[in-house]
């Protein structure tokens, strides 16, 4: 009787569970499919925004700008937290109530190679109506097409990996920071500034591996088989060989040669603490992002003249040919409402145009996306006054290779940061460490991650 | 001597009090930078330029952009729905837990003990898509479904009614007293520390829920007060005058709760730890 009550109990608690699933519809069904519109009849556009405080009222103001401009659409701000927030939930809805315009981060563009189904490519938009791209920033097609060289996603936040470099330091020093186009000129600077100047820790990094990962590409190396990820699913890293294995000994060996002097600042920090250290003039030269610019130029608050150039090669001897890209950008979503979709296009094409993209460069301190954006007046102002740089860089987008602008397609899920930070620490924490050794393990940690995410995927 | 007991008293309190100052400190500082403008804030004005720029400015930000009183208010109700289900079905579990054998009574009892221990982030997806198929979404009751019963709710009433004087309910029982009437009548009354502290616990974890929030809810209207705080951070840049001018919106309704009820929240924590 007991055993028989038991068996009963567990089948009571199977039956249960079985009948709280409940099937979702799937995509192309038609409940999905119907049109979706506001209480006075406009299509309605849901854009799901990571823009927050100022930067989100700026969005919030460019999308009533759209709204005022015709009568057709009507697009909805929604914030749903940053980008991790924002794609977690994204993944989680059915697909029948996705929104219909996203921004999210650069490194998603994998995810939209490899899960076909999440995004309606902005490629099928341009080509239906024949859309000229030519004026978008080279470097950001490279970075949002896929290996067919069709747009996945439209950029909207185009920021560059370069480094901030204190003009009144450098100048004290004699050290010219448009020489510096490698990453182990850094060393011999750092001392010069270091001698001449006093500055504790001339060289600070942001703890972000596109520090590492944008300098060689910017030189044109691969990370990734099957052309960088693009040509298809990566199998294979490429740090255990040749060039991508010479450009990171390189690039360690100065790390530790700096460390090993006491030049560089810990490897460690919030995005405030690498200003505030390069504010404060204990760093003369700061790897980051440009998109810091307007925060920097707040904070510096007149006390050093500062500049920012694009990343330099990693390895010693690798000439720069392209300046990847990073930031973020648009999806549309796939999720077979076609006319809201359409009114997502409409209102991509709004914030490519001019004031747009100008307005939402100014504010954040992005590049802007379009190559026209530098005939707006209220953008050569902000050029002369804050970003003074912004046109070299631009410049250096111009002139990069689109077919090497794209850096590696991490796959989804798969944890290529950590043996980044692991190979950085470890060197700076032992600067006498074998960096044969450190360049070994960071091939194998990578490579365990691809074999784990290749294995999920199989 | 008794000069010497004054001085002693005396350090005591001056001790108590700076400790409590070290631990406010930084909310007062918060408080202070909350009126000054993003910009100065960067590069950590002196007081005299503190006294020059002193302005409302974030504050205004705050009121005209985010919908600070319709997320306290939503937040409110949520905590309101959790607490009341929770009270109602915590207290009459474990009443039974307590009071009553039956069989199974110990399996369940290690069922819902085994149901703590599995963190919260583990069933957030599955609950999602188990409140959207149900059609919860920007709902009330989809923002409070899954906190209404708590396994450490039962946990803590169980404690204190085990703790209960038991010759209280025999001598009612004697009088002719029912069950439902003697856990509404002496019971229930008898744990009110107990109810307080867990009613403080649980508005306090329903005001912080970021992420559950965040899920379930797609209208601005329905939104609580952690998400509207969110949309103050920037994304890429920290803008601090507005983040700290929200944190102080924010932490008010949650001060005035816990400084009405921290007698009780202090007991109701120490009365479920010894039992008999």
């Amino acid at each position: 009787m007991k055993k028989f009550l038991a068996i009963l109990c567990m089948l009571a608690m199977v039956l249960t569970l079985v009948a709280c699933g409940e099937k979702q519809p799937e995509g192309g069904e038609s409940a999905g499919a119907d049109t979706r519109y506001t209480a006075d009849g406009k299509i309605a556009v849901d854009f799901w925004s990571t823009w927050s405080g100022s930067t989100g009222e700026k969005v919030q103001k460019m999308a009533d700008d759209f709204n005022a401009s015709q009568d057709k659409y009507f697009v909805t701000v929604n914030y749903n937290g940053g980008y991790g927030d924002t794609w977690t939930k994204f993944l989680a809805m059915p697909k029948t109530d996705w929104p219909d315009i996203v921004y999210i981060n650069a490194e998603k563009m994998p995810d939209f190679m490899y899960e076909p189904g999440l995004a309606k490519p902005m490629q099928d938009f341009i080509d239906a109506e024949g859309y000229d791209t030519s004026n978008i920033q080279d470097s950001l097609i490279g970075q949002y097409s896929d290996g067919n060289g069709d747009l996945l996603m439209m950029p909207m936040g185009n920021t560059m990996v370069g480094f901030f470099y204190n003009k009144t330091l450098c100048d004290k020093a004699g050290v010219d920071p448009a020489e510096l186009k490698h990453f182990p000129d850094f060393v011999e600077a750092c001392r010069k500034v270091n001698k001449a100047t006093g500055c504790p820790t001339p060289l600070a990094m942001g703890r972000n591996p596109i520090y590492y990962t944008f300098l060689y590409t910017a030189e044109g190396i691969k990370g990734l088989n099957n052309e960088n990820g693009r040509g298809a699913f990566p199998t294979q890293s490429m740090v255990g060989s040749d060039p991508l294995k010479k450009a990171t000994t390189e690039y360690l060996t100065a790390i530790a040669e700096l460390s090993k002097d006491g030049l560089m600042a810990p490897f460690s920090g919030s995005t405030q603490d690498f200003i505030d250290l390069f504010c404060s003039g204990n760093t003369c030269f700061m790897f980051f992002t440009c998109s810091s610019a307007t925060a920097i130029y707040n904070t510096m608050n007149g006390a050093y003249e500062f500049g920012f150039l694009p990343a330099p090669s990693a390895s010693a001897d690798g000439k720069v040919i392209s300046t990847p890209a990073g930031g973020g950008g648009l999806f549309i979503a796939d999720n077979n409402r076609t006319e809201n979709q359409q009114g997502a296009w409409e209102f991509t094409k709004f914030l490519m145009e001019d004031a747009q993209t100008s307005l939402f460069a100014r504010q954040t301190g992005y590049l802007p996306v379009t190559k026209s954006t530098v005939n707006d007046p209220e953008y050569k102002t902000y050029m002369a006054e804050v970003f003074t740089t912004a046109q070299l860089c631009m410049d250096a987008q111009g002139a990069s290779d689109p077919a090497n602008s794209f850096t590696p397609a991490w796959p989804a899920g798969m944890d290529y940061a950590t043996p980044i930070y692991t190979a950085i620490d470890t060197v700076m924490a032992d600067p006498s460490v074998s960096i044969d050794t450190v360049v070994a393990t960071l091939q194998q940690s990578l490579q365990d991650a691809l074999d784990l995410v290749n294995m999920a995927k199989s | 001597m008794r000069s010497r007991k004054q001085y002693t008293q005396n350090l005591a309190l001056f001790l108590k009090v700076a400790t409590g100052m070290t631990f406010i400190f930084p909310i007062l500082v918060g408080v202070v930078f909350s009126f000054m403008p993003s910009r100065v804030l960067y590069s950590l004005p002196t007081w005299s330029e503190y006294w020059e720029q002193v302005s409302f400015e974030n504050y205004k930000w705050v009121f005209n952009n985010i919908p600070v009183f319709r997320y306290i208010f939503n937040t409110f109700v949520v905590c309101a729905i959790v607490i009341v289900c929770q009270i109602l079905f915590s207290s009459l579990a474990a009443y039974a837990f307590a009071n009553f054998e039956f069989k199974g009574k110990v399996f369940l009892f290690t069922l819902i003990q085994v149901a703590m221990m599995i963190p919260g982030e583990v069933t957030i997806i599955t609950n999602y898509m188990q409140v959207y198929s149900w059609g919860l979404i920007d709902t009330y009751l989809g923002l409070s479904i899954t906190s209404m019963i708590a396994g450490t709710s039962i946990f803590m009433m169980r404690q204190t009614f085990l703790s209960q004087v038991k010759d209280i309910k025999e001598a009612a029982v004697l009088d002719g007293c029912g069950e439902m009437r003697y856990f509404i009548k002496m019971a229930m009354p008898l744990a009110r520390p107990t109810i307080v502290s867990l009613i403080l616990m649980r508005f306090i974890g329903i005001y912080n829920a970021y992420f559950w929030p965040l899920l379930v809810t797609n209208k601005d209207t329905m939104r609580t007060i952690q998400v509207g705080m969110a949309r103050l951070v920037g994304t890429d840049m920290p803008e601090y005058g507005l983040i700290l001018a929200g944190a102080v919106l924010c932490i008010i309704p949650s001060v005035v709760v816990f400084i009405l009820g921290q007698d009780y929240l202090v007991k109701g924590m120490s009365d479920g730890a010894v039992k008999g």
